[in-house]
């Protein structure tokens, strides 16, 4: 009898023992197969390829000649707009684009072309006014390519006007690539129109950058800076959603597949992660399913797109915790978790800091505890800040403590990491972001600790500090920084 | 009865003699060692002091805390650069294939589990021993230049090297860049993994030659000790040759050598190819008199102010050296 206690007693000694900690997650299977083949193939059965062109006669094509000039006036554009539909139709498009892509025309004429081809409204007109939005070396011309492609129902040129975002140099392109993807109810080009609305070189310039984000806004029905916020926010959902129309879904595809581990240059890698993290909350589907793909680069690539779309893409949480039991993908997984802020996730992460994990597991799953910023997870948090012998984790640990608020527990930490630690940039970063923190809340001596901290540079701005100038700058800053009068406030 | 008994002893005891035998003959001088489970290349400083320190000197230790690599990413805020700059383990994905990004160690950068860890949990070495610690593995993989490639194929350096004669010779990326500690097979391989970096490497890749033909200057630069092409990072990477008659203080630009960014469309690439010989003549009633031609080279494309950073158009250029090394300076009497 005094055995069964005594064992009653030790069973339950190790059972509190695991309560205090978290325990391994369950088993859980994930079926890996070959979804971005299977997708595209379906997609492709869907899309017709484009159908040659028809040609026109010699009485048709005078007549296009006649209308393109008409067009080039900006009182009977619609009449020749109308008059190619109904007359010529697409039969059209090929002399059209010769005009286009004729440097001997004047650019009225030239730009007329590009109207009446977005009056087509057909996808092989809309593709060569794609490629001179992409290609044309004078910005008038892409320009004007990128604003008559927002005339068109040709959504499938969203992912590729997005990598314009990338790559443009032309100001006033930016305004037109803005307005055209907001056409299409993608507002990522948001952050350009605001930056040369304060910014821009001319008046012309700033005036017409400020009246493209009003008149966004305007059709939204919000302020332009409330556009912005809800469209980098879960409440992206709440904006008017397009309804992405098979092409374009198959150009999803492709690009998703354009990231698989047959691609060796990272360039087109490059490129997929910055159009497809610029997509609209309803991307967040597809790439969802395409985390179950057999190829690992890709489905690792899409966990990253998902993570850099953030909260727009928290419909893909679900996806994103089951794929938490996908060995190779789970740090991918739950760093996405984290940036999308997926609450739910809060307890699978948890488990997944324990001792028996993968240590880039257990340090990503800290990681995005942090963001989450949920106040339950700060034992989970503090156990792994406390597990000294893995310093990767403990600053992990402590950066997610400043994010949980709990900052004032690792600052006296962080100072010291700030000048013998491994990794002194990311101790910086934390106690630069406890100070910022504490300066909102208007707590004491915060504001002013913080201005002192900023004050200490490496080197003067713009001037790229050597290693031993960073180093000199931590140093300055650790010891200027009075833990006592800050934490006194605590 | 007696003998019957000692018989089944005796032959008991050869028997259980010849087992014993057999164990002690077959099996591993010492017990395996078990796995570790790498948290930091820190781990592996114990039992390879020198190498670590040479590592912790090189450029790869650096490449994620670089501050020049900080300020073109954004502080990695352009996540696209983690995957090089702090790679998943090089065998996870194979030789010849792309690195992933890793989420923990980034502050390692390049470090002794990207190039070595093996998906087994084993490592990637020159010998088998499996009592060792970190049980090593002989893989011939870590000496091709494919291994290299999967970073710095990225930008066709290791294309660049297949069309130089280092490659028909069998001379390959480690030959100049991990080569034996003095020469010596016997003491392993330095992993300072030298480069742009390294002055004298730069020295020794190229010769600057010129002199005077009337009142022209014939001027030649060669590639003449390196495996790809002069220089070879796309991205950031630049040599610049300028000139200036004697007794002034301006250089003036002559010629860039350089592959331009992606966008970069309205630029030529210039790179100076495995073996090639550049020829450029100077004609400029300037440089009637005695001449010095100087080639530098640049970590970053651009000219910066020293003071304020500020990046300055090459035409208002007066004073390379304020933003680049000098490689070579030949005086044109």
């Amino acid at each position: 009898m005094m055995r069964i206690l005594l064992a009653s007693l030790l069973w339950g000694l190790v059972g509190c023992g695991h309560a205090q900690g978290p325990t391994p997650p369950s088993e859980e299977t994930f079926e890996l197969r070959a979804v971005v083949k299977e997708r595209l193939a379906a997609l492709e059965a869907q899309v017709p390829a484009p159908a040659p062109l028809p040609e026109l006669g010699a009485d048709d094509l005078e007549e296009l000649e006649g209308l393109v000039t008409m067009g080039a006036d900006p009182k009977f554009a619609e009449v020749a707009a109308e008059s190619v539909r109904e007359e010529l139709g697409e039969g059209a498009i090929g002399p059209l684009v010769a005009i286009l892509l004729d440097g001997t025309r004047t650019p009225r004429v030239r730009g007329s072309a590009a109207a009446l081809l977005a009056a087509l409204d057909d996808d092989r007109a809309s593709r060569q006014l794609l490629e001179a939005a992409e290609k044309a070396g004078e910005p008038w011309l892409r320009r004007l390519a990128v604003y008559h492609l927002g005339f068109t129902s040709a959504d499938w040129i969203v992912p590729r006007l997005l990598l314009r975002l990338k790559y443009e140099k032309d100001p006033e392109t930016f305004i037109w690539l803005a307005a055209t993807l907001g056409r299409f109810h993608n507002y990522s080009g948001l952050d350009a129109l605001f930056d040369l609305s304060a910014r821009g070189a001319t008046e012309e310039l700033r005036a017409s950058a400020e009246g493209e984000l009003e008149r966004l806004a305007q059709e939204a029905g919000l302020s332009p800076e409330e556009l912005n916020r809800r469209w980098k926010s879960a409440e992206a959902l709440t904006l008017p959603q397009p309804s992405p129309s098979p092409a374009l879904r198959l150009e999803l595809w492709r690009r998703v597949a354009s990231m698989g581990d047959e691609t060796i240059q990272l360039r087109g890698v490059d490129d997929a992660r910055f159009m497809l993290s610029r997509l609209g909350p309803w991307a967040a589907a597809p790439l969802s399913d395409a985390l179950a793909d057999e190829d690992l680069h890709l489905r690792l690539h899409v966990a990253q797109i998902l993570a850099r779309m953030g909260p727009r893409a928290r419909s893909a949480g679900p996806a994103l915790l089951h794929a938490l039991a996908e060995p190779l993908l789970a740090p991918n997984a739950a760093d996405a978790l984290g940036r999308v802020g997926f609450a739910p996730a809060r307890r699978a992460l948890e488990l997944r800091t324990s001792a028996e994990q993968p240590h880039e597991l257990r340090v990503a799953c800290v990681r995005a505890l942090g963001r989450l910023g949920l106040p339950a997870s700060l034992p989970v948090v503090r156990a792994a800040f406390a597990e000294s012998e893995a310093y990767d984790l403990r600053m992990a640990a402590a950066t997610a403590l400043v994010l949980l608020d709990r900052g004032d527990e690792v600052a006296p930490w962080l100072r010291d990491e700030l000048v013998e630690g491994q990794d002194a940039p990311s101790a910086e970063l934390a106690l630069e972001t406890w100070l910022a923190r504490g300066a909102d809340r208007g707590r004491t001596g915060f504001s002013e600790a913080l201005e002192s901290w900023r004050a200490v540079q490496a080197a003067p701005p713009g001037v790229t500090p050597t290693l031993e100038q960073l180093a000199a700058r931590r140093a300055q800053r650790a010891k200027e920084l009075d833990l006592s009068r800050l934490l006194g406030d605590a | 009865m007696i003998r019957t008994a000692l018989r089944a002893l005796v032959g008991l005891s050869v028997l259980a003699l010849a087992v014993w035998l057999g164990f002690a003959l077959t099996r591993d001088p010492a017990p395996p060692a078990q796995l570790t489970r790498w948290t930091s290349s820190r781990d592996c400083r114990p039992c390879h002091e020198e190498v670590y320190k040479e590592w912790e000197q090189s450029w790869h230790s650096k490449s994620f805390l670089d501050p020049d690599v900080r300020e073109q990413s954004r502080d990695f805020a352009n996540t696209d650069c983690i995957d090089c700059h702090a790679p998943k383990e090089v065998f996870l994905t194979g030789v010849g294939k792309r690195v992933l990004p890793r989420a923990d160690r980034r502050a390692e950068g390049v470090d002794c589990i990207s190039c070595h860890l093996l998906p087994s949990g084993e490592v990637a070495g020159t010998l088998t021993n499996p009592s060792a610690p970190c049980r090593p593995v002989a893989t011939v993989d870590l000496l091709r230049p494919e291994f290299c490639g999967v970073c710095h194929n990225q930008h066709k350096t290791v294309d660049q090297w297949r069309a130089t004669t280092f490659a028909e010779e069998g001379r390959d990326c480690i030959d100049c860049h991990l080569p034996h500690r003095g020469g010596d097979p016997s003491k392993g391989r330095m992993h300072q993994m030298t480069g742009g970096h390294d002055l004298p490497r730069i020295q020794a890749a190229v010769a600057l030659r010129a002199e005077r033909d009337g009142k022209a200057i014939h001027i030649e630069v060669e590639n003449v000790g390196v495996g790809h092409a002069f220089p070879t990072d796309e991205r950031s990477r630049a040599a610049d040759l300028w000139w200036r008659p004697v007794g002034t203080e301006a250089w003036q630009h002559l010629h860039r050598i350089r592959d331009p960014y992606r966008y970069e469309t309205d630029l030529p690439r210039t790179l100076l190819d495995g073996g090639e010989l550049r020829k450029l003549e100077l004609a400029d009633p300037r440089a009637e008199g005695p001449v010095e031609v100087l080639l530098v080279y640049k970590l970053a494309p651009y000219y910066r102010l020293p003071d304020t950073g500020e990046p300055i158009p090459i035409e208002e250029v007066s004073d390379p050296l304020m933003d680049a090394q000098e490689v070579h300076r030949v005086l044109v009497e």
